[in-house]
């Protein structure tokens, strides 16, 4: 009899299935009484007995290797103490070697590692946000498929089900990122040599793939330059955004900020200082710090840089430029040649292979090889073209090849070129059957290709995994977990091993692939995360010669040419689901929520977009910047985006950015920005010549800071004084005024003026330093500096609080090196559980970032894009001596602490906002709204409070989360110094200079910004403020602010045209 | 009867020049029953329920507000980063100096003899404190967090902690909740004796019992009379500084701050003679159309209007003075950010606000140097109205207007309201008109005893009427 047939009861009942069994059976808890009907004694054994139980709930059984916390506490760990760990994350399949802040288990916070080279202890926004990224509740949990709960074990179950009748692997293909990780390499091996037939593509949307195909058209071989800024007294930048998205960005921009740092006392004065030229096809912040930029269209990159390496070598074929870029071009080339050695070109990720070709040329004509630059063997394990690859993965599934496709990362749905039509070719099918039968997507979001997978497999976050990665350099770092995954995840590494039938701990596959390493030295490698002696050897490459006549003809340049560039937060889009770098303003442009399509003034009058009604008339612009949509057609294919009018854009490009418009991704990601991946195809991904209208539909663009005139629009002879900038000449020639915008200043002291003039040359340094300040109007104007009407320096009535023997905390922000990366504005977010408002919120002035980062255009001539300079200027709390918003709060909520600073005490604020209206700088923070809870209002935002959100655990436990109704602002980190404070008591001691770094510090990959004690005379906070060139922001009002900065000194070629006066400075226009 | 230019004055008490201000035959009891007549009614007229209904609306959508908000927070308003003080701080100010013109009536007027004030200082008084409960309402609900606005109140606490007192807002706490103590309690005084006198009146059970107890046991003897008296000039002594006092503390708020169009010398001042200008504004406004429903024109007398009218004129003038001498320092001094202010409210976003403002405020007032003006009901009240605009902007382009404007151009902003900030203002309105009409019928309007007092005293100046016995 067979099993089913058999009937099995328990009673009558059961058999009968009455109504009153029916109802026994589904009710959890059968005849229980009400709360009214037990007794008290009976209530508190109940509750006991759930108490003892509910701590069985948190029982799983274990499967083997898990990160579990400390059954009982090490001897040298304490509660509520935090823990660094050692690990990488990877960008681009470029390694950033990173120092994990762990409280009790669960990461809290990400800092660069000073041992990795290519961070040095600084990061950028995108490691900065990794953390949340961890945490995101939208991230994928679940094995899926087709849209149903499944496990892992299904799936590999349905890929062996198909490998039996090909167990060679024949019609198995994987599509992967660029591979850069000696271990997934490892893996990739073994896996195809476990499964030969099967072959492995690779896509990026961002790739090395121009690098390789020009350093293989000059060298033979495709290799990776790694650049040394540290040599380099001239860089050029051939449309190289290396400050902020090239590989090794980080590493770059220490390395040029440290030949920048324009200081009194250095050994020769500005001797050393370098010198930033850029040609760029979009204006980037490389170009906003540039010393000199020229601005063109993306093909006309190839035809400058054709022409420079005609100048310095004097070869023939050059193509004909426009007057204005020849004589440029004939200062760099005199520039570069008097710098032979020490000089640098560097060729744009974005570029042809013919300018990297090009540019390598001219680096090896400058004697650069060894001394600037030096090749590497590729980090990609298997350098292939990714078009190509991504092709020849599209022909053999059209053709039917393909019976299983294992996507294991990227999101090749949403960012592969659009003439490929990869979404159409995933769904398509010959009769009833589908071209390519098993379709797997791993990935840490559900995104648009896991959409059009059978399989959605989950992906876990490189702080969950064990990996390695190879840094900018080719040096090797190690991954490892920081905590035990949250959900059933797995890494491209352990799923290839499965998929080999090879399984093993991903642990144990890492470490078998440095398997010479002794057991000592792999622990020593981790607690580094790097590991000695793997970085890669500079080969020794000789170029072929001229390689005008090997590249072919020039490039011809259509009228308007669309420019694909990685957003500035989001990338390639991977980033979007990123709330934190959504709501981060991009750099220069401020915009937030959203990307744009950007364009120069002068390209917004000739395309139509705006009236011609002057050719600097910024009102013009702000009025039609981020107001309507722009229809972008690149072949046929065609996309509406928002415009932007950015003075300083190239004319006639139109710069897209990746990474928006997400269709899915998690809830932050979606809708989200414009998708412009359907006008980037295979034919150009980079830039193409494209054609443009305007739509005249609506789209308000936001962003946080409105154009406004800096000057006086009463008396345009007026200035705010809010940013200072000079030369180096001026700065180095002590008989000048340093500032040259000082000499326009209609109402500055005549009598100061003739006082400097009197001043002989050679005096002590001490007196050119003060008679430098006096030349500035608002420090003579300073009631705090000591003159002869003031012989106290006092700056009140009341005498001064002695600060004696204290610590004095104190900032000082370096506008020289200061790039506008914003890192210091998520750094500051991640560290001080700054809550996100959303869009809606942001475009009413609500944003909540305790530091900002303005931006200010300098031009005398608004639609000439290479007169356009911009500053940068980072804004924290300024501290002040006499802070204006201390004395308005009516309950005492806002005080001065006796170490100078200004605290705010979250638990006493009720929420009069007078101190923010009384801050001069607006600093202050306001919690309009619950940010921090449930949908706040409609906005997209982050929910801490939801029951069982992971992002309990993203918070730092040293800072307080604030409710509604509450002020806030930048700390200065007072968590850190305290917590060094308290080290340094329990050792009897000082503290140390730099002991204490705050959050923007540590982040900041220039060093720009320096924290320390004032009443320490050798601090270096104390040795910068005593620079000539430092000021304070509107001490005229008396504020004494103690965050101060170091102005901007750039160094010009003096035979290119000066740079632009700041008399002339606007920022875009007003509203 | 002798011609008024006739008499001399017999008490050197009295104005100079004495006036009548009752105008037609009167006698004590015909005073009485015209004023008491509207309030002794158990069938109040219809304008009377519509109105009442009418408010009671907007009463209930200012719940509504202040529920939304204290259940979401400030951020249902418009405010944002720089403009942290927006309606809440310009409705604030806006109705603590509608509630001038009471104190400065009931007060000043009584210390300086001046006996016309005996027909308008009731309602005015009425007014101020129902316009100061709605100016209150708003620094309380503005607070982010307005469950810990007691922390703005010195208590004895286990914290230990006491306001801060560097901040105008606590010098406001103070300032406010003397001003509406003392209102209440000169208010309340003055009416007791009209209160007794309803009290006699009354018919119904409900009447005599709720007037009876409010009366205070008032029986009109001679030592009540000296009390009453007493008490009268004592609080009109306490509260003449007060008129002064409370906006030039509110004005602290901005001149103590050092935002651009704040920090100016000039408010105390200014800030004083625009609430005399828009608490009398205010009181033309419903004065003048409850003075014809009510029926009490022979006691508000044109000559009334044509008083209030001058006083309107004269705080005007000082107004629109503290708007050129504005102007005026910003060119003159040269500074940067004071021009940069001065530019935006000519030439900014906002500048319709700003002509409006000198519309309302320095143009329109102007039309009561003519007499025809002032004593013609439908202009006079077209005027009040708008120099009530014209105050409330005045309160916006000091607070908006210069808070999107300071320092630093990257911080600068654009501030528009909610429908909430609407909600809320509105609520307060209706919350007003709605005390007013409650008053009005349930106390009388014009003030009973000082009116025959006044009727005693004209009989002294200016002789008994023959037709009607009453001395």
């Amino acid at each position: 009899m067979d099993m089913s047939e058999k009937k099995l009861f328990k009673s009558y009942a059961e058999l009968a299935q009455t109504d009153e069994y029916v109802r026994w059976r589904d009710d959890e808890f059968p005849d229980r009484e009400g709360l009214l009907d037990i007794d008290r004694r009976d209530f508190m054994k109940l509750s006991a007995a759930g108490m003892a139980l509910a701590g069985l709930a948190g029982c799983r059984p274990l499967s083997e290797r898990k990160a579990v916390p400390f059954v009982r506490s090490a001897e040298d760990r304490a509660a509520g103490r935090e823990y660094f760990y050692a690990t990488t994350l990877v960008r681009g399949g470029c390694g950033l070697g990173v120092l994990v802040e762990q409280h009790e288990g669960r990461p809290t916070k990400i800092e660069g590692n000073p041992n990795h080279p290519s961070s040095l202890g600084a990061t950028d926004v995108w490691a900065q946000a990794e953390i949340l990224n961890l945490y995101d509740p939208n991230r994928s949990q679940l094995v899926r498929e087709n849209g149903e709960t499944s496990s892992w074990d299904a799936f590999y179950d349905a890929f062996r089900t198909l490998l039996k009748s090909a167990p060679d692997g024949d019609g198995v293909r994987l599509l992967m990122p660029p591979v850069t990780s000696p271990s997934v390499g490892a893996a990739i091996q073994t896996f195809l040599t476990a499964r030969p037939k099967a072959v492995l593509h690779q896509w990026s949307p961002l790739s090395q793939d121009s690098a390789h195909a020009g350093t293989e058209k000059l060298f033979g071989k495709p290799v990776d330059a790694v650049y040394d800024l540290s040599n380099a007294r001239i860089v050029v930048s051939l449309d190289a955004d290396f400050l902020l998205t090239m590989p090794g960005s980080v590493r770059y921009a220490r390395d040029w900020a440290n030949r920048r740092r324009v200081r009194r006392a250095a050994p020769a004065p500005g001797a050393e200082i370098n010198r930033l030229y850029t040609i760029e096809s979009s204006y980037t912040i490389t170009g906003a710090s540039a010393d000199h930029r020229l601005s063109a269209k993306p093909t006309d990159i190839e035809n400058i840089a054709r022409a420079l390496y005609a100048k310095l070598t004097g070869a023939s074929g050059a193509p004909t430029l426009a007057t204005g870029a020849s004589a440029f071009l004939d200062e760099l080339a005199k520039d570069l040649a008097a710098n032979n050695g020490a000089a640098v070109v560097i060729p744009g990720d974005d570029q042809s292979p013919a300018v990297h070709a090009l540019a390598h040329a001219i680096n090896a004509r400058l004697s650069a090889p060894g001394r600037t630059v030096r090749f590497v063997e590729p980090g990609q394990v298997r350098p292939e073209s990714g078009v190509a690859s991504l092709k020849a993965l599209i022909d053999a599934a059209s053709a039917g090849q393909v019976k299983a496709l294992l996507i294991l990362g990227g999101n090749p749905v949403y960012d592969a070129p659009a003439d490929f039509k990869l979404g159409e070719l995933l769904l398509s099918s010959v009769g009833d059957k589908e071209k390519i039968p098993l379709r797997a997507h791993l990935s840490q979001y559900e995104d648009e290709t896991s959409e059009l997978c059978h399989w959605h497999l989950p992906e876990s976050h490189a702080l969950e995994s064990w990996g390695d990665a190879r840094a900018h350099d080719g040096g090797v770092s190690l991954i490892q977990p920081l905590i035990q995954p949250l959900y059933d995840t797995r890494t491209p590494l352990e799923v290839l091993a499965q998929l080999a039938d090879r399984p093993a701990l991903a642990r144990d596959l890492v470490r078998s692939v440095y398997s010479t390493l002794t057991e000592p030295a792999w622990q020593q490698a981790l607690e580094a995360g790097v590991l000695p002696l793997i970085g890669r050897l500079p080969l020794t490459l000789a170029p072929k010669g001229d390689v005008l006549s090997l590249l072919g003809p020039a490039p011809t340049s259509a009228a308007i040419e669309v420019n694909f560039r990685p957003d500035p937060t989001l990338l390639d889009g991977s980033f979007a689901p990123n709330a934190w770098l959504q709501e981060l303003p991009r750099p220069i442009t401020t915009i937030v929520w959203d990307n744009a399509a950007i364009v120069s003034p002068k390209t917004a009058m000739d395309i139509k977009l705006m009236p011609a009604y002057g050719d600097s008339d910024a009102v013009n612009i702000a009025q039609y910047s981020g107001r309507q949509k722009l229809k972008v057609t690149v072949g046929g294919q065609s996309v509406s985006v928002p415009v932007w009018i950015l003075p300083g854009q190239p004319n006639g490009v139109v710069t897209l950015y990746l990474g928006g418009g997400r269709a899915r991704g998690g809830g932050i990601a979606e809708d989200v920005g414009f998708d412009v991946y359907p006008v980037r195809l295979s034919s150009g991904l980079n830039h193409a010549g494209a054609q443009v209208e305007p739509t005249g539909e609506m789209w308000e663009v936001v962003y946080t800071q409105p154009h406004h005139l800096m000057r006086s629009e009463f008396e345009e002879s007026a200035n705010r004084d809010i940013v200072r900038s000079s030369r180096l000449d001026l700065y180095q020639s002590k008989s000048g005024e340093i500032f040259d915008k000082v000499e326009h200043h209609d109402f500055t002291d005549t009598g100061a003026e003739h006082h400097e003039a009197e001043k002989p040359d050679g005096e002590p340094d001490e007196v050119v330093a003060d008679w430098y300040r006096e030349s500035w109007k608002y420090e003579t104007q300073d009631p705090s500096r000591k003159n002869d009407a003031n012989k106290e320096g006092y700056s009140s009535l009341y005498p001064e609080f002695s600060r004696k023997g204290y610590n004095q905390w104190a900032m000082s922000i370096d506008l020289t090196t200061c790039i506008g990366c914003n890192a210091c504005t998520i750094a500051c977010q991640a560290e001080n559980n700054i809550p996100v408002v959303g869009k809606d919120m942001v475009g009413r002035g609500r944003e909540m970032h305790w530091i900002r980062m303005d931006h200010y255009f300098e031009t005398p001539a608004i639609s000439d894009p290479d007169a356009v300079e911009s500053h940068f200027l980072p804004i924290p709390c300024m501290q002040c001596e006499k802070a204006p918003c201390e004395p308005v709060c009516p309950v005492a909520a806002t005080i001065h602490s006796h170490e100078g600073l200004n605290q705010m005490v979250y638990n006493r604020c009720i929420g009069t906002r007078y101190c923010s209206n009384n801050c001069p700088y607006k600093v202050r923070r306001f919690n309009f709204l619950k940010w921090t809870q449930a949908d706040a209002l409609g906005a997209k935002g982050l929910d801490f409070y939801r029951e069982g959100t992971p992002l309990k655990m993203l918070a730092n436990p040293d800072v307080s989360v604030r409710g509604r109704g509450v002020m806030e602002k930048c700390t200065y980190c007072v968590q850190r110094i305290n917590e060094v404070r308290i080290d340094a008591k329990k050792e009897s001691r000082e503290i140390q200079d730099g002991e204490i770094v705050t959050a923007c510090q540590q982040v900041c990959p220039t060093g720009a910004i320096i924290f320390g004690d004032l009443n320490n005379p050798n601090s270096k906070v104390s040795r910068l403020k005593a620079e000539s060139h430092d000021y304070g922001l509107l001490t005229d009002l008396n504020t004494r602010p103690r965050t101060t900065y170091l102005a901007r000194i750039k160094n010009p070629n003096k035979a290119l045209k000066p740079m632009p006066t700041l008399e002339a400075a606007t920022e875009g226009g007003e509203h | 009867m002798a011609t008024l230019n006739d008499q001399r004055p017999t008490d050197k008490r009295t104005q100079i020049r004495p006036q009548n201000f009752i105008e037609g035959r009167h006698d004590y009891e015909s005073i009485t029953d015209i004023i008491a007549r509207f309030v002794l009614n158990p069938r109040p007229p219809i304008w009377w329920l519509v109105t009442v209904g009418f408010s009671l609306i907007f009463v209930g959508v200012m719940f509504m507000a202040i529920t939304w908000l204290i259940l979401n927070g400030t951020g249902i308003w418009g405010n944002n980063q720089p403009t942290a003080w927006a309606w809440d701080i310009i409705n604030f100010v806006w109705w603590i100096g509608i509630g001038h013109a009471g104190t400065l009536i009931s007060a000043i007027l009584l210390l300086m003899r001046q006996s016309w004030r005996n027909s308008i200082n009731r309602f005015a008084e009425a007014m101020t404190i129902f316009a100061v409960m709605c100016a209150g309402l708003f620094p309380l609900l503005h607070t982010g967090r307005p469950w810990l606005d007691y922390w703005l109140f010195p208590y004895p606490n286990i914290l230990g902690m006491w306001p801060q007192t560097r901040s105008p807002l606590l010098w406001d706490v103070f300032a406010v909740s003397t001003y509406f103590t003392i209102s209440i309690l000169f208010w309340f005084l003055g009416l007791v004796p009209d209160i007794a006198a309803l009290r006699d009146r009354a018919t119904s059970s409900f009447g005599k019992i709720g007037y009876g107890l409010a009366c205070l046991g008032w029986r009109g003897s001679a030592k009540h009379w000296h009390r009453y008296e007493q008490a009268t000039n004592i609080l009109a002594g306490i509260s003449a500084p007060l008129v002064l006092s409370v906006h030039t503390i509110v004005s602290f708020d901005f001149a103590v701050g050092i935002v651009p169009g704040w920090h100016t010398t000039i408010f105390p001042p200014y800030f004083v003679a625009g609430a005399v200008f828009a608490g009398f504004a205010m009181v033309l406004t419903f004065g003048l159309p409850l003075r014809s429903y009510l029926g009490v024109k022979d006691f508000i007398t044109d000559k009334h209007l044509d008083w209030m009218a001058k006083i309107t004129l004269a705080t005007g003038l000082i107004v629109f003075y503290g708007y050129i001498l504005e102007m005026f320092y910003a060119w003159y001094s040269g500074n940067v950010y004071e021009l940069g202010l001065m530019y935006h409210r000519l030439f900014g976003p906002y500048k319709w606000f700003y002509y409006a403002l000198l519309f309302c405020n320095g143009v329109t007032p102007q039309i009561l140097w003519w007499n025809k003006v002032r004593v013609n009901v439908k202009m006079l009240w077209i005027v009040s109205l708008i120099v009530g605009i014209g105050m409330w902007l005045e309160r916006f382009v000091i607070i908006p207007m210069s808070l999107t404007r300071d320092f630093i151009p990257s911080s600068w902003g654009y501030y528009s309201p909610t429908v909430w900030d609407w909600g809320l203002f509105l609520g307060t309105m209706g919350f007003f008109t709605f005390l007013l009409f409650l008053f009005i019928k349930f106390l009388p309007l014009i003030n009973l005893f000082e009116m025959r007092d006044l009727l005693h005293k004209n009989h002294h100046t200016f002789g008994h009427d023959d037709k009607k016995e009453a001395h």
